[in-house]
């Protein structure tokens, strides 16, 4: 309960603070046309007042700023720009000197000194033309907040003094185009609202296995391809409803990335489409975040350079045979659809796992990433451990086992709707990290704190495979992961900058 | 060799206690549990290239005992070797993604080799954690039911150890 109040509150505050940061942007006026069926929401302006007099309309400042509209007919409150407040006010029956005057007197008696100081140059004030005052754009507000009808795609919406208007927020443009019609239809003038699109606001809420907007590093990723590998239809065993199922490879997105020429990828490990399609380097099939359910198609993948094969790998201890594979970096990277949004950014555990233990899927932020630095200056100079961020174990933690080396692992070479063909792969110059990683968790971020030991961070490159927990705490886990160099020389794409600048 | 007076109230004691406890858990309703057998088919295995990188291959037979289906893979499993009495880990498959499952229905069992070799962790572990002659057993995490789709939340495994076997030069 306390966490949902403070999950508002944050809400709140951020709905409020992108309300005054857009105070320069001039209001979109929408064509006024009235076609209410419900009475217009400024008339419900009264109540509004009588709740502040009456001190309960809980909207902490503001409920001061009503009731001195209840003394200040037409009052649309105030703001301070550049050191100068400035007033609302509808009507122009009082002259400026009458309102400053008022204004004055009632902020001598402020409880709060700060804010008297704040306003000590109120009776230098300047006086703007108010559209609405402040109790009916509350009444808007109100009316959009409880909307009889449904709103798709709405995100929040707040009166704004600066902008003395109410600020309505949809996720995007089509959203916002029916959201319009709607509230035209419960009342909602219109011209009082400035509207905006705006990326859908999280707070903790989020998770690393279900959709999320802008994607980052760490977010779950499928590849699916319903032309390779169609779907079946079954009956869900629990309620004996029919469902599509799809054939897919899990994994972890691990950064997005741009070249020196502008283009921009995202980056995971080239088996997640191996694995899936079963072919040496396939391309072509499309990535989803996190799947068709939530979230949804975010791009394709471009690129997937093939692993060596059977002879030109080097003997296997522990088959007597060469190696089915190997590669210096198992490394795709993908194009994204337009309009999919995505940040050059980390994103860790709200609580994250060491010594040998996993960490929460639940997101606390996403953090910069500031640069690339190699396993050696990581470990040797820096002496910081090399941290992960993945979709099933989360954010985990740990020293760096040895910085370039090889490491023999299991990788299934088959299609995703077929029986794994268990082969082994060398992933030649990699780096091993103790830490715990899990199935899905390939392709994750491996990061460190560049210069701290927090964010900003520094890319060291993408998690490959890794040893799978029969039970925690495990502290003989360890994941190798491809080093930022070798994946670069692997593309041949010239350098890839995940920087978030 | 006899058995004293003694030892054998204490048997009897401890083995009222441990039917007591297996009782209160049963008629609690106790969260099921995956119930495998897991042995080896060589009591004996030879390292192969001793030495240099040694490794060997043991043949692994899991049987589902329980009344529910259970999954498991060889790549969610250790070797561990008995060192100075303490089972330790020497080695750890490392995998690229979820690797073979295999899902064993009520009363069915599965067979299948699994490699053990130093080479993957030797940088990872203490230095006598290698893989050498001793006695062996392996540790298998399996999880309950059909296998998902997606993989499981760490957790979602109960550790089971194999039987023990040998490994000799």
């Amino acid at each position: 309960m306390v966490r949902q109040s403070i999950h508002r509150f944050t809400a709140l505050c951020c709905l409020g603070i992108l309300a005054a940061c857009a105070a320069d942007s001039p209001p979109i006026g929408p064509k006024l046309t009235v076609n209410s069926q419900l009475r217009p929401a400024t008339l419900d302006a009264p109540d509004v007042m009588a709740s502040a007099v009456a001190g309960s309309l809980g909207r902490g400042e503001e409920d001061l700023l009503v009731r001195l509209e209840n003394k200040l007919p037409g009052f649309g409150g105030l703001y301070i720009a550049n050191g100068e407040v400035r007033i609302y006010m509808k009507r122009s029956a009082q002259s400026a000197s009458v309102v400053r005057d008022q204004l004055v007197t009632f902020y001598s008696t402020h409880p709060n000194p700060r804010v008297r100081e704040a306003v000590a140059n109120l009776n230098r004030a300047t006086v703007l033309p108010a559209d609405y005052s402040l109790s009916e754009l509350i009444a808007i507000e109100n009316r959009v907040a409880s909307s009889p009808v449904v709103l798709p795609g709405w995100i929040g919406t707040g009166a704004s003094i600066t902008r003395n208007r109410v600020v309505v927020m949809f996720k995007d443009s089509s959203s916002l185009a029916v959201g319009l019609q709607r509230m035209e239809s419960i009342g909602v003038p219109l011209a009082a609202l400035s509207p905006m699109v705006v990326p859908e606001i999280r707070t903790s809420s989020g998770y690393f296995i279900t959709g999320y907007r802008p994607t980052g590093g760490g977010l779950q990723i499928r590849t699916e391809n319903d032309t390779r590998e169609p779907g079946i239809w079954g009956t869900d065993p629990k309620n004996g409803n029919p469902f599509y199922y799809t054939f897919s490879s899990t994994c972890s997105l691990g950064f997005n990335v741009r070249t020196q020429s502008g283009a921009e990828y995202f980056m995971t490990a080239g088996h997640c489409e191996v694995e899936y399609a079963g072919v040496n380097g396939a391309t072509g099939d499309t990535a989803i975040q996190a799947s068709r359910q939530s979230g949804g198609l975010i791009g394709t993948y471009v690129y997937n350079p093939p692993y060596d094969e059977g002879s030109s790998c080097p003997f296997n201890p522990a088959t007597l045979t060469n190696f089915d594979f190997c590669t210096n970096a198992d490394v795709a990277l993908g194009t994204y659809l337009s309009g999919v949004t995505h940040v050059r950014k980390v994103g860790t555990s709200t609580y994250g796992g060491v010594n040998g233990y996993p960490g929460q899927i639940t997101i606390n932020n996403f953090w910069s990433i500031n640069g690339v630095l190699s396993p050696e200056y990581v470990d040797s100079v820096m002496h910081h451990d090399a941290a992960k961020s993945g979709r099933t174990t989360g954010t985990t933690s740990g020293p760096i086992i040895f910085t370039v080396g090889p490491v023999s692992a299991l990788i299934c070479f088959s299609r995703a709707d077929q029986v794994c063909n268990s082969r082994y792969i060398l992933l030649r110059n990699a780096t091993t990290v103790q830490a715990v990683s899990d199935a899905g968790d390939s392709g994750a971020p491996v990061f460190t704190g560049n210069p701290g030991t927090g964010a900003p961070y520094a890319a060291i490159g993408i998690l490959l495979a890794g040893s799978h927990a029969s039970s925690y705490p495990c502290t003989s886990c360890t994941f190798a992961l491809a080093r930022w160099d070798q994946i670069e020389a692997r593309l041949g794409l010239g350098s890839l900058l995940p920087q978030t600048n | 060799m006899p058995i004293s007076w003694t030892c054998r109230c204490v048997f009897l004691v401890a083995t009222a206690l441990g039917l007591a406890i297996q009782g209160c858990a049963t008629s609690t309703g106790s969260v099921a549990r995956p119930s495998v057998q897991i042995v080896t088919r060589e009591d004996t295995v030879l390292v192969r290239s001793p030495g240099t990188s040694p490794s060997f291959v043991v043949t692994v037979v899991a049987r589902n005992q329980g009344s529910d289906s259970v999954y498991l893979s060889p790549c969610r499993a250790a070797a561990e070797r008995l060192i100075n009495g303490q089972w330790v880990t020497v080695y750890q498959p490392v995998c690229t993604g979820v690797g073979p499952l295999f899902t064993l229905a009520p009363g069915d069992s599965a067979v299948f080799p699994m490699s053990v070799s130093s080479f993957a962790t030797v940088q990872a572990t203490p230095t006598k954690a290698v893989v050498a002659p001793g006695e062996y057993r392996l540790i298998f995490g399996i999880g309950l039911g059909q296998a998902p789709r997606d993989p499981p939340s760490p957790g979602s495994y109960v550790a089971t150890a194999s039987s023990t076997f040998l490994v000799k030069e």
